[in-house]
């Protein structure tokens, strides 16, 4: 992870503390929206005083306030987060196409179709690994798993795992072995942070919806 | 048209991860769907007296590719339209003389796929 990430990080662990422990102000010394015409003034020192049904009303106007800001600044997270995934190069067009699909009658596309790819290549990039790692290594099947993984990483708007893919296979037509062989750490290693920066934008919208927020759409 | 009122489509691809996306693209015009793995079960399907208005066919298939799918129905006499959708660019010219109807490169998106149903006068 680079120093952005570890920060993105930080924003999130931050923003789910305040979530969990919304603090209480300690004293009302301003004016209130929620006031009403039942507050008490006591002029020679110029503090409101109200009864305590204006003070809970105040606190309760306050701990929506923090609510709205938390949950403002998870979605500013969120955004932030996507953007540079997109400026990356690691999404491109079409996961916007994905989110596009998602809609009240399928709440939770974008989230399952991603989940069923982190399974789907992690087993490949096994297979791929441990068929390397074979004596009599078979490059057809091989071919076969980077095909498969080529159109998958395409279909979900993983660009940089199809980026690679895309090499292996250049590499494969020109019976280059050594060129196929040196694209799968490359392929396990953008899988990897793929995954990572994922799984921390679907915490993060769990944790938008969570606070009573919704999640930003962008356009790329 | 298939018998009933209902757009029936053949999803032919043997990535599930693709099937799923195209499912719930065409689940957005109501649509009836069925998939398949491979060209063999697509034929499969036809020999069974199911009928469909639309077939999305993948090439590269285990069993039976999509050219080779394409050109068994067309040989059955089969009218289906049928959609080739593939990243292999250079498979355009075989698809379409086996008779596919239309050439798509893979990644689908849901405007192309929009298209080629207005194309067909399947959205009413």
């Amino acid at each position: 992870m680079n120093i952005q990430d570890l920060q993105n990080l930080q924003l999130i662990q931050i923003a789910s503390e305040r979530i969990r422990n919304v603090e209480r102000p300690r004293s009302v010394s301003s004016v209130s929206p929620f006031i009403n015409n039942n507050s008490t003034i006591l002029s020679s020192c110029g503090v409101l005083c109200l009864n305590p049904t204006q003070e809970s009303i105040n606190q309760e106007g306050n701990t929506q306030r923090e609510k709205a800001m938390d949950v403002n600044m998870l979605q500013r997270t969120y955004s932030d987060l996507l953007t540079s995934l997109f400026r990356e190069g690691i999404l491109n067009q079409q996961f916007t196409e994905l989110q596009q699909l998602q809609d009240e009658n399928n709440p939770g596309f974008v989230y399952e179709v991603v989940s069923l790819f982190f399974e789907d290549a992690g087993r490949l990039i096994n297979e791929l690994i441990s068929n390397f790692n074979q004596q009599a290594v078979d490059y057809k099947k091989i071919d076969a798993y980077v095909h498969q993984l080529k159109g998958s990483s395409a279909s979900i708007g993983a660009e940089k795992i199809r980026s690679v893919c895309q090499t292996f296979r250049e590499y494969y037509d020109k019976n280059d072995i050594q060129g196929c062989y040196n694209c799968i750490q490359p392929l396990n290693q953008e899988f990897v942070t793929f995954k990572s920066k994922l799984e921390a934008l679907f915490t993060l919208e769990q944790q938008i919806v969570a606070a009573g927020g919704s999640i930003p759409m962008m356009r790329h | 048209m298939a018998s009933s009122q209902v757009v029936k489509v053949l999803i032919v691809d043997d990535d599930n991860f693709t099937r799923r996306i195209y499912k719930t693209m065409l689940f957005r015009f109501c649509f009836e769907i069925t998939e398949v793995e491979d060209g063999k079960n697509a034929i499969q399907q036809f020999v069974d007296g199911n009928e469909y208005d639309l077939v999305l066919m993948d090439k590269h298939m285990p069993n039976m590719d999509g050219v080779e799918a394409t050109r068994t129905l067309r040989g059955m006499g089969i009218p289906v339209k049928i959609v080739a959708i593939t990243d292999d660019a250079s498979s355009k010219d075989t698809f379409m003389d086996a008779g596919a109807n239309k050439f798509l490169l893979k990644p689908l998106t849901f405007s192309m796929l929009t298209d080629i149903l207005k194309s067909f006068n399947f959205l009413n």
